[in-house]
């Protein structure tokens, strides 16, 4: 419900300024918080040094904004670079898999809000939020089977893991959502 | 009473899932300090390598950005609020795509 | 330009608010507004500029209609799953007021195409959901000197505001110079 009332806001921004008609919010932001049920304004100015609009702009034309939207995040670690499809099972083959090995363990790392939805029987949730190998109560001798919601949360998990020194190591590909179309036909998807 | 820092949901999950933190202080950057002193995670996420508040938050102190007052040196009273206002861009979607 | 008079009679609980009057209703009627993004804010969005009688609404998007966007895109209804959400919206819009027009842009905004799409409108409304398209945006409606009305939600808050430089306001680069890095982007 969120979206219609801010859209709706928006709607009424936009009519007047097609009439030219009371305050708009121009130079201001408003901040709306469905769950406190409050309105906030704060003041938005225009920046002397914005490099668009500013006194002495740089941006002068249209740039490529995929290149300026990937900003990476300072002092953090790049994930290791491994051969991931060495690691990638199909649902069935991940499944196969499964069930051939006695030293399966199954771990789901999305968040306890997704692993409320569904989850695959017999898995143990440690959310790659809060993920870290040495307290993870994962053992080395174990085959650990890891998946997420598409396949590429619980590919970080393994490249953790595996700089860890796990050995054995198996990602879901396609995740849950894959898990739920070719494996399990009763699993709700979200 | 102390200085009120409001915490937008985006970074809430740093601060044990509060609206709102109060803490004391008599400038910004001493009640931001408190603030990532008791939440440590928070602090990488306001706070860039030099210091500086990250280019995709504002700060405002009562209402107007701390950029056009005194930055982070700008004085703070008991009963002032602090909002951190991150960029967000959403038209809709909400789950983890991956 | 004129109202007929199905127009006149539809409008007439405008026509008679002193802010808007006949002369505020035939502006709406001559005014146009590109929506980018016909999903959470586009739907309501869309529905009520149609129907107050925006005479023409361009809508962009290159997304078709998934089942999990039914509670919230509420211009899109069960039977619309899989359609194009442009023509889903069009369909909404029109369904509420056939007195105007409606000009579906099915593509992923780009460098190379939004100058020319700025143009053919006089207000931009911004309902994208990630940075690439809102830094585009933003430069775009600049240099295009069209007022950008921009709306974001995250969770349960929204941010509105309206970047018009050319009004003395901010741009959306003034409020925020750079994106955040990829990793802290909330989903």
């Amino acid at each position: 419900m969120l979206p219609g009332v801010v859209g709706l806001i928006q709607a009424t921004e936009v009519i007047k300024l097609i009439l030219d008609r009371g305050a708009p919010l121009i130079g201001r932001l408003l901040l709306y918080d469905a769950m406190k049920m409050n309105f906030k304004e704060v003041r938005v100015r225009k920046d002397p040094e914005c490099v668009l609009c500013g006194d002495n702009p740089s941006v002068t034309e249209l740039i490529d904004y995929e290149a300026f939207c990937d900003v990476p995040l300072p002092g953090a670690e790049v994930p290791e670079e491994i051969d991931e499809a060495a690691y990638e099972l199909s649902p069935q083959e991940f499944k196969a898999a499964m069930d051939q090995d006695p030293s399966a363990v199954l771990v789901d790392v999305r968040e306890s809000f997704e692993w409320d939805i569904c989850k695959i029987d017999g898995a143990q949730l440690l959310p790659l939020s809060s993920f870290e190998p040495a307290t993870s109560g994962l053992n080395q001798e174990d085959s650990i089977y890891l998946y997420c919601y598409k396949g590429k949360r619980s590919m970080l998990a393994l490249k953790e893991l595996k700089k860890a020194g796990f050995k054995k190591l198996k990602n879901l590909s396609g995740g849950i959502d894959l898990w739920a179309e070719e494996v399990d036909s009763d699993m709700p998807q979200y | 009473m102390g200085v009120v820092i409001e915490i937008p949901s985006a970074l809430k999950q740093y601060v044990n899932d509060q609206d709102e933190v109060e803490v004391s202080g008599s400038s910004v950057e001493e009640a931001i300090g408190a603030l990532v002193a008791e939440y440590t995670e928070l602090k990488v996420n306001l706070f860039d390598e030099n210091g500086k508040i990250r280019s995709f938050i504002n700060v405002y102190l009562n209402d107007d950005d701390i950029r056009y007052a005194d930055g982070l040196k700008s004085e703070v009273q008991d009963g002032d609020s602090i909002q951190i206002v991150p960029s967000v861009a959403g038209g809709c979607s909400t789950v983890k795509n991956s | 330009m004129k109202l007929n008079n199905e127009e006149i009679n539809r409008y007439s609980r405008h026509l008679t608010l002193p802010e808007v009057g006949m002369a505020g209703q035939l502006e709406l009627k001559e005014s146009s507004v590109l929506m980018i993004g016909a999903g959470g804010l586009g739907s309501p969005l869309g529905m009520y500029l149609g129907a107050v009688g925006v005479g023409k609404i361009g809508l962009v998007d290159f997304d078709v209609v998934d089942h999990t966007n039914l509670h919230r895109q509420i211009a899109h209804t069960t039977s619309d799953e899989g359609r194009p959400k442009v023509e889903s919206l069009r369909d909404t819009i029109l369904a509420g007021n056939p007195n105007i027009e409606v000009e579906i842009h099915n593509i992923r905004l780009a460098r190379d195409n939004v100058l020319e799409l700025f143009k053919q409108y006089d207000i931009i409304a911004d309902g994208s959901d990630n940075f690439e398209t809102r830094y585009l945006i933003n430069d775009a409606a600049y240099f295009s000197k069209k007022p950008l009305v921009s709306a974001a939600i995250f969770r349960f808050q929204g941010q509105i505001t309206i970047f018009s430089p050319e009004a003395g306001g901010p741009c959306y680069r003034c409020l925020y110079s750079e994106p955040p890095p990829a990793s802290l982007v909330p989903n």
